[in-house]
């Protein structure tokens, strides 16, 4: 049991098959429409594997999920997935459970002096400070 | 590093919330992206004679050039049922407290109506708009540090501090900080070196 991935117009989505041997040859058989790439790239979500789940037997949703994130995304489908997961992402950071991304870690030495370096050339070549303390974004 | 950006031409006061967005989608630089638009809700709001001023998360990221990004871009403003309404205009719809923009993928976060003690103009393209100043805001992430027990915002507060040292009002920050009981952080910010780099 594997993915398959179908191009239709410019989206590509995603469907649990298995091959099947027949007259000597092995075919691919749908077992169910898992959906759009965008939408399952990070995991299969649990209302999608409990609906499969309802059809066919057995599924290992690790190794399926294990193949999905295999699978290369192009630009669009990163921009997409960005879009639909910053609410969640926003909603986390709200609730102030934790640093998204580094779980509260504090850097490690060396880190943060780099970064203050970096930050400080960047600001200076995207921002021009004026007397009065205007800042122009060049 | 080189700043990408599409002529300030494009950009005018006079453009239509529809016209903005379309000519907004195609900016590369993420960062002037978000600045721009905060330029537009800006000149839209004040024409009410009303202000919006970046704050929080957006203003550490602008004041680092993008080396701490932020989510969202949290605003404060004299008053937030107009700048909802230009919000809303530019397609923007509410998810909880939040304002968000799928074309875009960029949310807005108004924190609050009031307005930062000592807020500095920035001009991007033909837009101006207000950002908190770096005092208060190191103040802020201080705060944040200590009483919601955030480290990282420490590190921002550390880099913020040494970054714009020299253009700090450090009386102001040192009376400040003692009314919001964070001096003893101030003062390890202030007297804690980094390492040096190389051998």
């Amino acid at each position: 049991m594997y993915v398959r991935v179908k191009k239709i117009g410019s989206k590509r989505y995603a469907y649990l098959v298995e091959g099947v041997s027949k007259k000597g040859k092995v075919r691919q058989k749908t077992l169910a429409y898992l959906g759009p790439l965008v939408k399952i790239a990070t995991g299969v979500p649990d209302e999608i594997s409990r609906r499969v789940d309802g059809k066919v037997r057995n599924v290992d949703w690790n190794k399926i999920n294990m193949d999905i994130r295999r699978i290369p995304l192009d630009f669009d489908e990163l921009q997409e997935i960005k879009r639909n997961m910053l609410p969640r992402v926003l909603i986390r950071r709200q609730n102030r459970s934790q640093d998204i991304g580094r779980g509260n870690r504090p850097r490690v030495e060396g880190e943060l002096a780099a970064l203050t370096i970096i930050a400080r050339r960047g600001f200076n070549e995207m921002f021009r400070t004026l007397k009065d303390g205007t800042l122009v974004m060049r | 590093m080189s700043v990408k950006r599409t002529s300030s031409k494009t950009y005018s006061s006079a453009l239509t919330a529809k016209s903005f967005i379309s000519r907004l989608r195609k900016e590369p630089n993420e960062l002037r992206k978000k600045m721009l638009l905060l330029g537009y809700v800006t000149s839209r709001v004040e024409k009410k004679k009303e202000s919006v001023f970046l704050v929080g998360g957006q203003a550490v990221e602008t004041y680092t050039a993008g080396q701490f990004t932020s989510g969202d871009i949290d605003v404060a403003t004299s008053d937030s049922p107009s700048t909802e309404k230009v919000l809303k205009s530019l397609g923007f719809r509410q998810i909880g407290v939040i304002w968000f923009n799928e074309k875009l993928g960029v949310a807005f976060d108004i924190v609050g109506d009031f307005a930062p003690e000592r807020p500095r103009t920035l001009k991007v393209g033909p837009y101006k708009t207000r950002i908190v100043g770096v005092e208060e805001l190191i103040l802020d992430r201080l705060s944040a540090a200590k009483f919601w027990n955030i480290p990282a915002d420490y590190e921002k507060a550390k880099v913020l501090y040494d970054n714009f040292e020299k253009q700090l009002d450090k009386d102001y920050l040192r009376e400040i900080a003692k009314k919001k009981k964070v001096d003893d952080l101030l003062l390890r910010i202030t007297e804690t070196p980094w390492p040096k780099l190389g051998r």
